[in-house]
């Protein structure tokens, strides 16, 4: 199990957490050609390695950017959405 | 068609039950007034007189009216008595939603609470947290202490899977 | 009698309290503190079990957890467990166990003469033979020749295993010499130990090797060091596994008891770890090496100095290394005449005392029928033995290192894959590390401690690290065995290496080795080695395969916890939920919670109680449990562009007090969730998302407010729980709510169908809705759940006069499709956009932005043959249509769906089935007839409007 870092909480257990998808896809609003549309809707980069990734602290309800290695674990940073580090 | 509440047991009378084993006795508490508050709880607290910063997971709580901070910018405001601020939104910038039924209380005392918390969450408890607002066994709970004994906020729709798992865990504490 | 229990000694054993068990059928003597094991020796039962495949006699191996042979099913006495390891299995009065893979017995087991059939059945014969004419003749008697104990089917369940969380400083894994000094050397540095140790006893090999550690016998430096760390509040757990390291350093302990309880399972976080979890011997490679009475030397030495069981009268110790020398000299010494043989030349140590030491030796073969009688030499001297007690190395157990992902380093000199690179977190001690005398093993532990105290000073029979590598050679005669549980030899090594099988993966999985219950303990190494000389490389170059998790068995019941029976999946019960039961409900789960699905008096069947409800509602007034309903409020100084935004409706126009029907898409435009909003003020609103939905409608919307409009401006609070809502349905309605006199104007003019209003009810916050799932004249009241039993009861009382009737869900799910009104996921599947389901405004005339807008004007979204809500009608006296069941096209000879039937119900307001369904194209073909299909059945009906009754709407003001 792993231990993740809330930016508000601290440290805990993964199974506290929700994944939210890649970090930085950010939506584009208006008539976006389809293509612009389906890579926000669809399209991830998935990288083996380091990742920014959305995740949510359930319990707290804060959605956050974790930087994290997808192959190691390692967690590096938690950073709220406002900014605000863990 | 089968009768599925022959599944579940039946949800006690909250004002009677108790669990009992060696070092460990819990019950709920019911008639405590309590609310949210979000938003600028600097603001909250000129109106209220109480601290802007709630009290963290497993943290002591201190008399009559105290607030449990469960997310960065929201408080669980507990009291004996009504608070008289008004429910939704103040101008000051904060807002406030009555939760006096829908968060169920449980009180647990004794020796053995720690035990019942080391096996209900896997919180360090000697790790401070600024939130109060946990897992305990498996239900989103808001955990802090108050008097010298637990206090477990959980969500009214699952006080009785709560109250199960707390007798089945006491149990095994007692073995 | 070959071995023997000897008149003294034995370190384990309490001879005060002796036992009686059975092994297979006959009545076996032992003491307290024996395994099943260490008595079956002391009783010389030499064959306890058959091998899988081939079913040769096998005998006990080894002393520990690693033991391949030696599997006993137990009952009895004990709670029934299969495949237990009878070296690790206490004794215990009244046991009775029974060898594994042996038909009646393993003395006399009847499929013994598979074994002369053995060149056709090598490692992976199944993948090649067993196929004409059809495997599937032979699967199942394959499949009951497979495995190895037998399940009791009257085994029960001993109750919920407890699960503790646990962090402390340092976690010391393994209580051997290493383990205790370690353990010792942080706890006076003030750290908080934890100290585990998978054998009954602390001690680790001290329970057998002779040392003395600062002046006085090893056991004493034991139990003293175990004393001051319980002294000083340090947990110390025995008959405990730490059973893997995962992710971020989590370990998982499996701790067993031993008075009928569970097992209990622990989750330590430590910040650090010390793995002593020492080193397995293995065997040497030569022919029929897995003849009883053939076994690991340190185990002989284990049952002597433990068990004060002697082996053997004539033993051949044979070894490559060291430590089999204290072996020889202990057997020699109580008694047996040992022969001692070496394959090293040179450099080894000097025979011990009353041995005869046969240097630069090896064994070639072992010969004998259901035990071992003799051996033969390299140089073709014969000798006779009863035993032979062998050592081909040993295997430090870094599987724990490498989970916590370490790295292996092989070290050619020690013939031993060795903790390479350092872990962050987690030091290595002890033979784990590589130390071989007593004093290497405390330097380690100090090392791994972090200590500059002083190591204990110690002393222990003299060994070096000098081992000579003795690998199975390709092309090695006879039948050498290498993984003894799977009945893997070296040939089938060789045909891997043939069929190009060359990688360690493959060859683990094509030959087996290495996955039995024994996890290869002592044959993994064998086995890569010996496909590193086949294939020319070398040992690193083959590597080992992946270490994972658990490293010996943990029962399934310790991974469950408390989680079963009704803490499994909860369910989440009603405020009233007690009121339901006493009025006879019956009840159901619905989208996760327990409710009533209909009432009805006792022998009247469900379906004909449900169609009763569902007429009488419609006729005078009903009564209804609607508190699932999601309450979220949205407060804040952007409430109004907030719920714009997540809304497909517009919300910012409708005016406090009043409320509105929606949907919720997600951004590929599918409908998420329908519901009510309802506007309280300028600045509050709540959504009334779907009871199911509630928590997942309640992360949205943290997630816009979080990542695009900014934490303050709105804050989402879920009321959902803190309110029960009460509905009271039909033509008098009005005259019940009247009745039960909560102060609200309820003039059609003041609270008009789609308004709220708030009053009182026995000085109690009512909030009155007019809103309805029914299609009649409906209020939905809601009250703070923990006072909504005085108002349901005066509800029932008013009801009373008006012969009201409390209908369930069932009831409501037909009159709500009498309407016409949807079920999100039922009447909605993954593809359906809003105007699928004929609302279409929104789409065509907002022009801000909202959640899933773009997905709206998609070629997919706008082309046609799109699935679309409609009624289907039939005629009267027809069955209600199969849900499920596909409208059908037939084009071209061929048969294609052209959509399904969502909700069915015989309507007992239109006295006549009703049905709703998405339909290609269906809103533009409404009183077209089509076929429907199921199972085999045609069916016909008329694609109509989706609303059957009351199409004008006039019964919501009635």
């Amino acid at each position: 199990m792993q231990l993740f870092n809330c930016p508000f909480c601290g440290p805990r257990d993964e199974t506290e957490f929700h994944f939210g998808g890649e970090a930085g896809n950010l939506r584009p609003d208006g008539d976006v050609p389809a293509e612009r549309w389906a890579d926000y809707l669809y399209m991830r980069h998935n990288p083996k390695g380091p990742v920014r990734e959305v995740w949510v602290h359930g319990n707290c309800g804060e959605f956050f950017v974790m930087e994290r290695d997808s192959v190691s674990h390692t967690v590096s940073g938690s950073t709220t959405l406002g900014g605000e580090h863990a | 068609m089968r009768n599925l509440a022959e599944k579940w047991t039946v949800v006690p009378d909250w004002a009677e039950a108790t669990i009992e084993a060696p070092g460990l006795k819990a019950r709920a508490v019911i008639g405590l007034n309590q609310y949210l508050v979000s938003g600028n709880l600097d603001a909250w607290s000129a109106v209220s007189g109480l601290p802007a910063k709630g009290i963290g997971a497993l943290g002591e709580a201190r008399g009559d009216a105290y607030a449990v901070q469960v997310a960065r910018d929201r408080l669980l405001v507990v009291s004996a008595t009504a608070s008289g601020i008004e429910a939704g939104w103040h101008a000051d910038g904060f807002a406030v939603t009555p939760v006096n039924a829908g968060h169920h209380l449980f009180e647990v005392e004794g020796p053995a609470q720690m035990e019942l918390v080391a096996r209900a969450t896997t919180l360090d408890p000697a790790a401070p947290s600024a939130s109060a607002a946990l897992s305990f066994a498996g239900a989103n709970a808001v955990v802090y202490r108050h008097g010298g004994k637990l206090r477990i906020h959980v969500d009214r729709a699952l006080a009785t899977y709560l109250w199960t798992w707390m007798q089945t865990a006491a149990a095994n504490i007692a073995a | 009698m070959v071995a023997s229990r000897l008149s003294s000694g034995g370190s384990a054993i309490d001879r005060s309290h002796p036992i009686s068990f059975s092994f297979d059928g006959r009545t076996v003597q032992g003491f307290e503190g024996d395994t099943i094991a260490s008595a079956l020796l002391a009783a010389d039962v030499a064959v306890v079990g058959r091998s899988f495949k081939y079913h040769r006699p096998r005998g006990i191996w080894g002393a520990g957890v690693e033991e391949p042979n030696a599997l006993v099913d137990v009952s009895g006495s004990v709670r029934a467990t299969p495949n237990t390891r009878a070296t690790t299995e206490p004794a215990r009065e009244g046991l009775a166990a029974r060898s594994v893979n042996a038909t009646p017995d393993a003395a006399a087991d009847r499929n013994a003469f598979i074994d002369r059939f053995s060149r056709f059945i090598p490692a992976a014969f199944y993948y090649k033979t067993f196929m004409w004419p059809d495997w599937h003749l032979f699967e199942p008697r394959i499949r009951a020749m497979a495995g190895l104990g037998a399940v009791d089917a009257s085994w029960t369940s001993p109750g919920a295993a407890d699960q503790v969380n646990r962090h402390c400083d340092v976690l010391v894994v393994g209580a051997g010499p290493a383990g205790l000094a370690a353990a010792r050397h942080a706890a006076q540095a003030g750290k908080k130990v934890m100290l585990v140790d998978d054998q009954i006893n602390p001690g680790g090999s001290l329970q057998h090797r002779v040392g003395e550690i600062d002046g006085r016998p090893a056991a004493e430096w034991v139990a003293a060091t175990v004393a001051e760390l319980k002294a000083g509040g340090h947990l110390v757990l025995t008959s405990t596994t730490a059973f893997g390291i995962y992710d971020h350093h989590l370990v998982g302990l499996n701790q067993r008891h031993h008075d009928g309880r569970p097992d209990t399972l622990w989750r330590v976080r430590p910040r650090h770890i010390v793995l002593a979890t020492g080193a397995i011997e293995r065997p040497l490679p030569f022919a029929n090496n897995d003849l009883p009475g053939i076994m690991s030397a340190d185990a002989a030495l284990s049952y002597l100095r433990r068990h004060a069981v002697l082996v053997g009268r004539r033993i051949i110790v044979a070894t490559n290394n060291d430590s089999a020398y204290e072996v020889a000299w202990a057997l020699a010494a109580a008694g047996a005449e040992v022969t001692l043989v070496d394959i090293r030349k040179d450099g080894q140590p000097a025979a011990p005392a009353g041995v005869k030491l046969l240097s630069g030796r090896s064994v070639v073969a072992a010969r004998g029928k259901m035990r071992v009688e003799g051996v033969l030499l390299d140089d073709g001297t014969t000798l006779g033995a009863d035993c032979v007690a062998i050592s081909g190395g040993w295997t430090p157990s870094v599987h724990l290192f490498c989970q916590g992902r370490g790295r292996l380093a092989w070290h050619e000199a020690r013939a031993a894959f060795l903790p390479g690179d350092p872990v962050e977190g987690i030091a290595v001690a002890g033979a784990l590390a590589g130390a071989v005398s007593l004093s290497d093993v405390f330097d380690s532990a100090a090392k791994a401690a972090g200590a500059d105290q002083a190591a204990p000073h110690s002393s222990g029979f003299e060994a070096t690290g000098g081992i000579q590598p003795a690998w199975p050679m390709p092309g090695q005669k006879g039948r050498v065995w290498i993984d003894y549980q799977n009945d893997v030899t070296a040939k089938d090594v060789e045909l891997a290496a043939r069929e190009n099988f060359i990688s360690v993966e493959h060859l683990k999985r094509y030959t087996t080795l290495g996955m039995a219950t024994d996890q290869g303990k002592t044959s993994n190494l064998a086995g890569l080695a010996l496909m590193a000389g086949i294939t020319g490389r070398s040992v690193p170059e083959v590597g080992t395969t992946t270490y994972r998790p658990p490293f010996t068995p943990v029962p399934l019941a310790s991974f469950a916890g408390l989680t079963g029976g009704e803490l499994m999946s909860p369910v989440r019960r009603l405020p009233l939920e007690n009121i339901h039961r006493s009025m006879g409900a019956t009840f159901q789960e619905y989208g996760g919670w327990l409710r009533p699905a209909h009432y009805g008096a006792k022998g009247v069947a469900a379906e004909q109680a449900i169609q009763d409800e569902a007429l009488r509602a419609r006729r005078s007034v009903a009564l209804f449990d609607g508190s699932t309903l999601g309450k979220i409020e949205v407060i804040g100084p952007q409430a109004a562009e907030f719920v714009d935004f997540i809304y497909y409706n517009t919300m910012s126009t409708l005016k406090p007090g009043r409320c509105r029907y929606g949907f919720m898409l997600s951004e590929n435009g599918v409908v998420f969730d329908d519901g009510i909003l309802v506007r309280l003020d300028e600045h509050r609103f709540i959504v009334s998302c779907s009871s199911s939905h509630v928590a997942s409608v309640h992360a949205r919307l943290e997630e816009w407010r979080q990542d695009r409009f900014g934490r303050d401006a709105v804050y989402i609070h879920n009321a959902t729980s803190d309110w029960a809502t009460l509905t009271v349905s039909g033509p008098r309605a009005k005259t019940l709510v009247t009745a039960l006199d909560l102060g609200v104007d309820l003039d059609d003019a003041a609270l008009p169908h789609m308004a709220i209003a708030e009053g009182r009810f026995e000085g109690e916050v009512v909030r009155v809705a007019r809103v309805s799932f029914t299609g009649d004249r409906s209020y939905e009241i809601s009250i703070r759940a923990d006072r909504s039993e005085a108002l349901w009861t005066r509800m029932q009382q008013a009801g009373k006069a008006l012969d009201a009737v409390t209908i369930g869900l069932e009831a409501l799910m037909i009159l709500r499709a009498e309407k016409g009104y949807i079920v999100i996921g039922k009447d909605t599947d993954g593809t359906t956009m809003p105007h699928d389901l004929g609302v279409d405004g929104p789409r065509q005339k907002r022009r801000n932005e909202f959640v899933g807008r773009r997905s709206l004007f998609t070629e997919v979204a706008t082309q046609g043959r799109r699935q679309q809500l409609v009624g289907l009608a039939m005629a009267d006296g027809e069955q209600p249509l199969p849900t499920g069941a596909h409208g059908i096209v037939r084009e071209g000879g061929k048969v294609r769906s052209q959509g399904f039937v969502t909700s069915s119900y015989f309507s007992p307001a239109l006295g006549r089935a009703i049905a709703l369904a998405l339909i290609e194209d269906g809103s533009t073909r409404h009183g077209e007839t089509i076929e429907l299909q199921h199972l085999g059945m045609l069916r016909r009906a008329t694609i109509a409007a989706p609303c059957a009754f009351d199409p004008s709407g006039d019964r919501l003001n009635a």
